[in-house]
This record gives structure tokens, C-alpha cells and sequence, in this order.
């Protein structure tokens, strides 16, 4: 699923120790694209890496401006009310326009799956081309999601268009567990009442969108979420067919699939799902909160033990960042995912006064993949972004932010940030007129969250996230298991005993993720010697690495481990050659304080194992042989 | 497959021009760095499309604001402005919890959405129409009258509540029916959008109100 060309890009700590040369430079290029006035205010450990314009825009058109995002490799594609754009992002700092796709209608949620991107329609179309017009609700119209092919990202060809029952507000990608042939897509609208085709309970539809074949994406199955007390009833309307019950359908839905999990928001009840089953969600919880008027959004922690919900209150088109509306109001509330119940545990609102002339409600974001802890980014409208660490719910502690005091002329509509998430190190803020803001943060806390390798993201699907840097690899002891292990390349691999010794390691092509991070690991002590990034090819360029001593006669492991191929590890032995060539296999018994267990329990003959490591040394010099 | 760069019709050729001014305009700033107008594209429809010739069916809606639009904006603005005036008169008199949270709320939302609506009509130079907008207002859906208002105001703890909810829901579903009403017709997408966004936050308050009337003590 990642693009190939993630293969060009400088990554994780490499981006790093580059990010820290250049922070002097990049803290003045975004400046220059916004007028004085514009200029925004940035909280601590946060650098303003990039700033692109919304190619759509028109002046203050509403029809022209971006939503919410979604990764995949090295492209961002950004929802827009006209279409979408395609983003190169191999550089973070210097996003690249792939492709501006025009094909109106909003609200231009997205997704990307590998090539296909697809896209929710919710406006009342023409039909379901990329000429159609809008028309009213109560004429014949389209609606529903649109699939693109992006493999050739400067000229998408549009797939596949499947009519919904009330058209498309949000969606969500959630994986089949039996096949990675296919994805199915959840679709989140309401109904609308009056509307032509759009009236009275509306079910989750799901769509099954074949990856091979996205032209033969077609609805697999519905089922209501809501029993007959809470949603809609035929009573619950007015003359002329309008809806006055709103527990209709959702808003949006955030899996998980990996806990098999997803929570909804429903507009008027915040859901907890089991997915287990993608084509049967069950609904295992289900809350109201006289403090939550519309459930817009939710984001678990990576552990899916708490869940933060956005209450969109006012639907963006007001400010409620204001003391008149409190701390509560339009905020963000964590609640806890106990066996029984949810349970709420907190609320957090931006703690930055809107002027009454911004809009200001809680709005999308995503989890920062900080271990141990629940942080997220998320948008606040024209209250920008706000990274948040919702660790302690009770007291929830705003790290950082992004806020332009002002956006010049204050929209009729809604407007400012969209959607914030982090990818690959970054922040991206889609902002719905002005385009698109790329952020860093600095802070050293967020060194892991840097780290991670992203090969794509759906914000909505949320990845459970391994830090697998942070543990020492286990190598088997078994000689049956080493054996199968990718061979790591050390050079020279036999050794005098000495205080310390210098060698250098590498890998053939094709034998890592191409750009991922790799740890070069002693065993003996379980420490990192190099971390240094897979080449293009996959393969490792020879790296140098320092092998603490004092090296007493025995062979000792080394092993590279990439962030993405891990669990899969490559394997070398460094032999300490004994002062006599006779001393027994017992003298590598020496030393073997730390994970250096294996040795201790593997008896096999000296002349095995240099017979091994002359297989190795013949096998590296032919590779090395140009 | 077929790529039309800047080919789609007049939305494309505004795009286009909007980013000819854009690039001539750019001197003084920094190179936004989004490329040439050559990487608009505008694929053609899928296989199978619902309708893949002739053109757009149904009335293509204007992105200027109709009469439909001014309409529902001005009336939005007095029925709000009604129900702004009955939640403010909550403080102090609601006995049940969820009414007062309920009617705060209210006079706060719907006080910034006149306003807002109000800043609309301003911008569109309608002044004149909200005269238009009370005109039109006369015997609108849900309407409250002067006299419920009077009414509240002397009347305090439950019998408050009561009067608040009985008032409000039909206040409410007046407005979901406004909001349908200029849904059916054409006009700004943007006004559309809002006039969804107000009809979903009126029937949310419908549902918590049915609620709170179903447990409220009889009167």
C-alpha cells in the first residue's frame, strides 16, 4: 500500500537531525504568504514548516473551500467543496500540487486507500459527473460517494460512483479482516426530511469497494443503529414531510480496527460499536449528555480505553469560543470506555477567547502518537489548531497551538481550520479557504510520534500505533530459527579480542521497507549502535558502528531492524576469535550480562560456527563483488 | 483517462481566471508554490454513470443569493430573535435543570446566528428586506407571540418550564419547516448549508424538549 515513492523521502531521524539544522531557516518562508494582519499566533515547540494556498479558492465563495484530509504514501489529498487536490508531501516543507481535481459537490470527505481516493458527496447533485450543477433537494438528484484512481496522480480517473441513500456528509474506510482485496466503507449522512430520496430513518449503508476493480464498488449491507424509542418515528414530522427527530443517522465514525472497535457520532447520542463483524456493527454502548448538543466526531486513545468527542455546537457557523459560552459549550469531552458503560471524565475547550466576528467549535482531529499518552491535534475552526494532552482528563493541558487572530474578512459561513492530523512528523491543518498549513512539533517529547513511519493514513481509521524502536528485538536462540533470519552483513565479522572494535554493517536491496528507520542493535548490552534510514532499494548502506567492548573471545549478535518490516529482523554474528584457535565453545560463555541469554543456552561446535561465518564472509564478498 | 486541464465549463474558467489574478497579484508575497493552472483536471464520468450525456438535469442553482435565500434569512433572523427572547427569560425562573441549560444555550446560539444572519443581509445590502423579514414573519410557523412572552415572564419554577417547552417545540418545528421550505427551492449552496445546519440543531432541541415535556410534572 505505500506509494513508491516513498522511497525518496528523507525520514524520521534522519528528518530530525535535518529539522533541528534547518529551524533557524524555515522560521520565516510561510510568513511571507500572509499579509501582516494575518499573521498568526504560535504557542511554544511549534514551527510553522509550510504554507500552500487553496487552489480552488474563489474570493469568499463557499463553494470553493477545503474539508478534511487523507494520506497515503508521500500524497496528501485534501477535501474540497469543487473537488480535491493532490499534494506531493515527499518534502514536508515544500508540498508540491500534484492535481486539482474539479468535480463539485460537498463536502468533499475523503479518503485514500493505496491508489483509489474516495471521496463523500452530500450536496444534492445533477447527476454524478464532475459537470454536474447543485439542485434543489426535492428535484431528481445524485448523491453518495465517488472513487477515484489516483495512480497516475496528475490525472485521477474517476472509477466508480455509488448512489447512497442520503448521499455521503462524512465516511469512514474500514479494513475487511478477511481479505486486504477489498476495503468496506461505512457511510455517515442523516436524513433531511422534505428531501426526495432522503427521508425518515436512514441506515448505516456499507460499501464494499473491491481494490482491484474499484469500478465494481457497490452497497453490501445496511442496518440501523437506533431502536424504535430513540430514532425516528412516523410522527416526528411537520407539514410539508419536515423531520423534527434527529436521531437519524450519524455524523461521522472513527474505527479502530484493530481493537475492533469504532465510535459514532450521531448527531444527538454518542455510539460505541464493536466491528469485529465490518458488515454486522453491533452497538455496545450508547450515551446522551445534556452538555453535548451535536455529536460531531470522536478519537480513541491508542490503547481504546478513552474516547474524545467533538461537540460541534452551532455547526460551525458561530463562535463558541467566547466566555460567554463557557468552557463546556462546543468543547471536546473524554469519556472512559468501561465494561459497562461509558463514563465521562472530562471536558476541554480552547482556552483562546475567539473575536465574535471568527467561528469557533470543536472540529476534526487526530490522536498524536505519543507512548503512554492521549494527545491529539485537532481544528477549531477560526480558533485554528490546538494540540491537546487529554492524558488526565480532569485536566486536560493544551501543549501548543496555531491561531491566526484574524482571517482579514470574517466569512458569512463557516470558516478557518478544517481538519488537523499528524502524519509521518507533521502536522497538516486544512484550512477551508486558505489552504493548506504544514506544522512541526519540536518538542522532545514528540521525538516517537516523529519516528513513526506512516505509509498512509485515514485519520478516521485509526492505526494502533507500535513504537517497536523502544524494545530491544528478541533474537531466537534456536539455531533452527536464526537460521531462516535475513543475514546482516558485518564486516569484518571476526574479530581480535579488544576494548572496543570498529565494523560496518549492510543489507542487500530489497531487504527493508524502502525509507524506513533502522536501528542497528548489540545484543550483548541491547543497545542501539546506529539508526540510519533503508535506502531506496531497501537495501543498507554500509554503516559504521562502534562495538562497545571490552570484546571478550565469544560471538555476540548484532541485529538492523527497520520501524516497518519489524517484526522481521536481519542477523549477524560477530565472532571474537579466542587467542588459541583450539579454546573450546565454552570460552563464549564470558561475558553474558543483559540479553545476551541466547549464547549461553546454544552449544555448537567451534568449527560449525566458523564454517558458518566463512559461508557468510563468501556471501557478503560476492554481494560486494560489483 | 481523459484529462481536459481547465476544460470543465465556466466554474473551471473562473477557477482559471481566479488564479491568473492570483499569479498577477503575487508580487508582493512569497510563491504560494500550488503550481500552474495546468494541473486542474476534470476526469470524465465512470462507466455505468447515471448520465454520461446532455445537460444537467433539474434547475442549476445559483451561487448568488435568490429571493429564497433573503427570504429565509430575514424570517430566520425574527424567529430567532423570538426564541432568543423566551430563553432569556429562563435566569431565574426555570426550575428543572435541563430547561435552564437548555434555554442558555438556546439564547446563546441563536443570538450569534442572528447575528450572523443579520451581518448576511447587511453584506447583501438588504436592510430594507428585514422590514421584508417581519412582514414575512407574521403568522410564521411556531410562531411566539407577544403575549406567550408576557405570559413567561410572570410565571416562574415548573409552570415556567412548561410554558417554555410547550412553546418551544412548536417554535422549533416552525423553523425545521422554514428551513425545509427553502430547501425545496434554488438558491446559494452556502445559505443551503446553513439552512440544513439550522433544521439538524432545531430538531436536536425538538428531541431533548419532547424529553424534558414527557418527565416535566403535569401542571
Amino acid at each position: 500500500m505505500r506509494a513508491g515513492r516513498a522511497v525518496l523521502r528523507a525520514r524520521s531521524a534522519a528528518i530530525v537531525v535535518a529539522a533541528i539544522g534547518l529551524a533557524a531557516v524555515v522560521l520565516t518562508p510561510p510568513a511571507a504568504a500572509a499579509p501582516a494582519d494575518h499573521e498568526p499566533s504560535i504557542g511554544p515547540g511549534l514551527e510553522w514548516v509550510a504554507h500552500r494556498d487553496n487552489p480552488f479558492r474563489q474570493g469568499d465563495d463557499a463553494d470553493f473551500i477545503n474539508s478534511d484530509l487523507a494520506f497515503t504514501g508521500d500524497y496528501l489529498v485534501q477535501g474540497n467543496y469543487a473537488g480535491f487536490s493532490i499534494w506531493d508531501i515527499a518534502d514536508p516543507a515544500a508540498p508540491e500540487l500534484v492535481s486539482a481535481v474539479s468535480c463539485p459537490g460537498g463536502q468533499g470527505d475523503v479518503s485514500a486507500v493505496g491508489n483509489l481516493v474516495i471521496v463523500s458527496i452530500d450536496e444534492t447533485m445533477s447527476d454524478d459527473s464532475c459537470q454536474a450543477s447543485r439542485v434543489p433537494e426535492t428535484d431528481e438528484n445524485w448523491e453518495g460517494l465517488r472513487i477515484f484512481d489516483i495512480s497516475d496522480p496528475r490525472s485521477p480517473r474517476y472509477a466508480a460512483a455509488v448512489r447512497t441513500r442520503c448521499g455521503s456528509h462524512t465516511h469512514t474506510v474500514v479494513p475487511d479482516p478477511a481479505s486486504t482485496d477489498r476495503v468496506f466503507v461505512y457511510v455517515n449522512a442523516y436524513s433531511r426530511g422534505a428531501s426526495l430520496n432522503c427521508t425518515g430513518r436512514n441506515p448505516l449503508q456499507i460499501v464494499e469497494v473491491p481494490l482491484g476493480a474499484p469500478e465494481e464498488a457497490a452497497i453490501a449491507g445496511e442496518l440501523d443503529l437506533f431502536d424504535d424509542e430513540s430514532a425516528f418515528g412516523p410522527e416526528d414530522q411537520v407539514a410539508g414531510g419536515a423531520e423534527t427527530r434527529s436521531t437519524t443517522g450519524c455524523h461521522d465514525i472513527t474505527a479502530y480496527p484493530a481493537k475492533g472497535l469504532a465510535v459514532a457520532a450521531c448527531r444527538g447520542d454518542g455510539l460505541l460499536l464493536s466491528i469485529a463483524d465490518p458488515l454486522a456493527p453491533v452497538v455496545l454502548q450508547r450515551v446522551r449528555d445534556p452538555a453535548v448538543t451535536f455529536w460531531h466526531s470522536g478519537i480513541f486513545d491508542n490503547d481504546a480505553t478513552r474516547i474524545v468527542f467533538q461537540d460541534e455546537l452551532g455547526d460551525g457557523f458561530i463562535n463558541t469560543c467566547s466566555p460567554a459560552f463557557g468552557a463546556d459549550r462546543g468543547a471536546d469531552a473524554v469519556w472512559l470506555i468501561q465494561p459497562d458503560a461509558l463514563v465521562k471524565a472530562g471536558t476541554y475547550k480552547l482556552p483562546r477567547a475567539q473575536s465574535d466576528l471568527e467561528k469557533c467549535v470543536a472540529h476534526s482531529g487526530g490522536l498524536v502518537p505519543v507512548p503512554g499518552r492521549f494527545i491529539i491535534a485537532q481544528a477549531w475552526l477560526e480558533g485554528g489548531v490546538s494540540v491537546v494532552d487529554l492524558t488526565d482528563p480532569a485536566a486536560p493541558v493544551e501543549l501548543t497551538w496555531f491561531d491566526r487572530p484574524s482571517y482579514g474578512t470574517s466569512m458569512d459561513y463557516t470558516a478557518g481550520i478544517w481538519a488537523v492530523y499528524h502524519y509521518d512528523g507533521y502536522l497538516y491543518a486544512s484550512d477551508m479557504y486558505e489552504g493548506l498549513e504544514v506544522l512541526r512539533l519540536t518538542d522532545p517529547l514528540f521525538a516517537d510520534a516523529a519516528r513513526y513511519d506512516d505509509v498512509g493514513l485515514n485519520p478516521q481509521t485509526q492505526p494502533a500505533y507500535a513504537w517497536v524502536w523502544r524494545e530491544a528485538p528478541v533474537v531466537p536462540t534456536a539455531e533452527e530459527e536464526r537460521a531462516p533470519l535475513e543475514t546482516l552483513s558485518v564486516d569484518p565479522a571476526a574479530i581480535e579480542p579488544a576494548e572496543s572494535a570498529e565494523v560496518t554493517v549492510s543489507l542487500p536491496p530489497g531487504s527493508l521497507t524502502p525509507g524506513e528507520t533502522v536501528d542497528i542493535w548489540w545484543m550483548p548490552t541491547q543497545s542501539v549502535l546506529a539508526t540510519v534510514t533503508a535506502a531506496a532499494d531497501g537495501s543498507l548502506a554500509p554503516t559504521p558502528a562502534n562495538l562497545p567492548g571490552p570484546l571478550e573471545p565469544g560471538r555476540y549478535d548484532v541485529v538492523a531492524r527497520g520501524d516497518v518490516s519489524a517484526p522481521r529482523l536481519a542477523l549477524a554474528s560477530v565472532v571474537v576469535a579466542a587467542p588459541s584457535p583450539t579454546s573450546s565453545p565454552d570460552a563464549s560463555r564470558a561475558r553474558g550480562d543483559g540479553g545476551g541469554v541466547w549464547w549461553l543456552l546454544v552449544v555448537v561446535p567451534f568449527a560449525l560456527a566458523l564454517a558458518y561465518h566463512a559461508a557468510l564472509a563468501w556471501r557478503r564478498r560476492r554481494r560486494a563483488a560489483p | 483517462m481523459t484529462r481536459r486541464a481547465r476544460g470543465g465549463g465556466p466554474r473551471i474558467a473562473r477557477v482559471a481566471v481566479a488564479l491568473l489574478i492570483a499569479v498577477a497579484g503575487a508580487g508582493c508575497t512569497a510563491d504560494p508554490g500550488t503550481g500552474t493552472a495546468a494541473t486542474f483536471v476534470t476526469p470524465s464520468p465512470p462507466d455505468g454513470s447515471e448520465r454520461a450525456t446532455g445537460a444537467p438535469t433539474g434547475d442549476p442553482v445559483d451561487s448568488e443569493a435568490t429571493a429564497a435565500d433573503v427570504a429565509f434569512v430575514a424570517t430566520m433572523v425574527v424567529h430567532h430573535e423570538q426564541a432568543v427572547e423566551l430563553a432569556e427569560l429562563a435566569p431565574g425562573r426555570a426550575r428543572d435543570p435541563e430547561v435552564a441549560e437548555l434555554a442558555a444555550r438556546m439564547a446563546l446560539v441563536q443570538e450569534a446566528e442572528a447575528d450572523a444572519m443579520r451581518t448576511w443581509l447587511e453584506r447583501r445590502d438588504s436592510r430594507d428586506d428585514m422590514g421584508t423579514g417581519h412582514d414575512l414573519a407574521e403568522g410564521m410557523a411556531g410562531e411566539i407571540s407577544s403575549s406567550t412572552i408576557d405570559r413567561a415572564a410572570e410565571l416562574d419554577g415548573a409552570a415556567f418550564d412548561r410554558l417554555f417547552v410547550q412553546a418551544m417545540i412548536p417554535h422549533h418545528r416552525g423553523a425545521v419547516e422554514m428551513a425545509e421550505a427553502r430547501l425545496a427551492e434554488a438558491g446559494d449552496p452556502a445559505v443551503t448549508r446553513w439552512a440544513r445546519a439550522i433544521a439538524t440543531a432545531q430538531a436536536l432541541e425538538i428531541d431533548r424538549l419532547l424529553e424534558i415535556e414527557a418527565r416535566l410534572p403535569a401542571g
